[in-house]
């Protein structure tokens, strides 16, 4: 016998959070994981033993070979199995998002608590609603679930789901590159760096001048890592849409929790998307976009599109938060 | 033959009923898996063609959550008629899946090829071989991973094999197993985890999981 060969390459930190997910049987934070597989060899091959491992388990001729036969009623209930149960969570996760968290959390309590859970439940949904009419007031939100900030969120149905991804946000920076300061005399030699705001829907886009560079803070004050897909669709008439966040087939680092003031590495210079109008588009989600949904995204900012169509990602990309802003690039 | 039988679960499950997709996922998800596994042959153009087994894990997750997406989209389950067998219907959405992967590929390496002009018949030949070398390796890892889960399993004891029997061999939920076993279902989820957290322990400890950085 051969030893098994290691695998090679580089250390990989998503591997951490992959293990506890399959330690814990996480469905949900294994789903979340697997744009991160599509594109990390090291992480990819070590899941495919793990769960190569997990299915001899199921399929057994190696590990129950060695103890007793598995009576007939076993055999008619699982004639052929291939898929171990965590597989199957895992799937029916990617593929109904809504449904199993829900089972899980019900199955998690005895039938006898049941009715005392859903009881609780439906008290705690009226007082969530109750304490959201309080703080954002009844007619303070526009169409479609938009916020006054500018943000406006999106459940795995499409359907408004505000408490889903709470406490991220973006802020678009106006920077003065320091080279452009030290060429006007009078500048003072930093770069300057102008916030323009959150709240770009209530009045007037802020302004930015050509010389300057778009920049990016985000702020993640949950406690979980969240990630975020930037697009900005230039021009009013011309409106073509660039991907800014994350480059092209280039790994998005997730926003670490608990985070404020996360610069992004994003310094886009307005002089190349020309004078007039720059819509900004920025969705968080819990697992990063595939490649797939980067560019239908992208589409849907180019085409103004309804960004809460549930077509516009997988099903598995749960709750998602956009945030939109436009800036007005003078001479 | 489920949504054949079962009329009623049938008009749940063309309603968009999430109780009804469950189950028929979990009646077909194993069917579907295997058919994947082995490989298949389909005509194109007046020729037989064959198309090997999914042999990676994620792969193989990746091309069922395609398909089960696909066919439980509204327009697909709706345009199921109900009266020609569903499992086939999910194969032929899995095939034309796989099929269209493997023609973007081709093309791809198309793409590639012209790139770096070469002698593309002898390239041909080092690719058969480097398959071939690849699969070699890749079965005998399975023999080797196969050989390590029986010793993991003879180390386990007798509570844990029953464990393993009902949970993973006979695919009982973690309730119906509490039931059984005459333990809470919070139990039983420990029991699972201390399982999982073994076997990542053994395949650690054989070198199968080195060159990732793990749980400290």
């Amino acid at each position: 016998m051969t030893s098994p060969r290691p695998l090679q390459g580089p250390a990989c930190s998503h591997w951490a959070s992959l293990e506890r997910a399959y330690v814990a049987a996480d469905a949900a934070a294994l789903a979340e994981l697997a744009p991160h597989l599509e594109r990390c060899a090291v992480c990819r091959r070590a899941y495919d033993v793990l769960f190569d491992a997990e299915s001899m388990l199921v399929t057994s001729e190696h590990a129950l070979g060695a103890t007793t036969e598995p009576t007939d009623a076993a055999r008619a209930a699982a004639p052929d199995r291939l898929l171990g149960p965590l597989e199957k969570s895992l799937l029916l996760h990617q593929i109904l998002p809504d449904a199993t968290p829900q089972r899980d959390a019900m199955d998690a309590v005895g039938r006898w608590r049941r009715p005392l859970v859903s009881w609780l439940a439906g008290a705690a949904t009226i007082a969530l609603l109750a304490a959201m009419l309080l703080h954002y007031g009844v007619g303070s939100r526009g169409r479609g679930g938009q916020r006054s900030d500018g943000m406006q969120s999106r459940g795995a149905g499409g359907s408004s789901e505000p408490a889903a991804l709470p406490d991220v946000g973006l802020r678009p920076l106006c920077i003065a590159s320091a080279r452009q300061d030290a060429d006007a005399a009078a500048a003072p030699q930093r770069a300057r760096v102008r916030a323009l705001g959150t709240q770009p829907l209530a009045g007037e886009p802020p302004r930015c001048t050509t010389r300057d560079l778009l920049g990016f803070a985000a702020f993640n004050h949950g406690d979980r890592p969240v990630y975020l897909t930037l697009v900005v669709a230039t021009g009013d008439h011309t409106r073509v849409a660039k991907l800014l966040y994350p480059a092209d087939d280039a790994p998005a680092e997730p926003l670490a929790a608990a985070r404020d003031n996360i610069a992004l590495a994003v310094a886009q210079p307005l002089a190349a998307l020309g004078a007039g109008r720059v819509d900004i588009v920025g969705v968080f989600t819990r697992r990063e976009l595939t490649a797939a949904e980067r560019q239908r995204l992208r589409r849907a900012v180019e085409r103004r599109s309804d960004l809460a169509d549930p077509a516009l990602f997988a099903p598995s990309v749960g709750a998602a938060r956009f945030f939109r802003a436009a800036v007005i690039i003078g001479e | 033959m489920l949504l054949l039988e079962d009329e009623q679960l049938l008009r749940r499950f063309r309603a968009g009923d999430r109780d009804a997709m469950t189950t028929v996922f979990n009646h077909y998800a194993d069917d579907l898996a295997h058919y994947l596994a082995r490989g298949f042959a389909y005509r194109a153009g007046g020729e037989l063609r064959h198309v090997s087994g999914v042999r990676q894990r994620s792969e193989l997750h990746d091309v069922l959550a395609e398909t089960f997406r696909k066919a439980f989209e509204e327009r697909a389950r709706l345009g199921y008629s109900g009266l020609s067998p569903y499992g086939a219907y999910l194969r032929t959405i899995a095939r034309n899946i796989i099929v269209d992967r493997q023609r973007r590929g081709a093309r791809e390496q198309l793409g590639t090829q012209a790139a770096v002009p070469g002698d593309v018949a002898s390239d041909g030949v080092e690719r058969e071989l480097a398959d071939e070398a690849a699969s070699a390796a890749e079965t005998l890892e399975q023999v080797e991973l196969g050989a390590l889960m029986t010793r993991f399993f003879a180390a386990l004891d007798s509570k844990q094999r029953h464990f393993v029997e009902l949970r993973f061999r006979q695919g009982l939920s973690q309730e119906q197993v509490a039931s059984q076993l005459r333990i809470s279902r919070k139990r039983v989820r420990k029991l699972e985890q201390t399982l999982r957290a073994r076997l990542l322990e053994a395949l650690r400890g054989t070198g199968y999981l080195a060159g990732v950085r793990g749980l400290p």
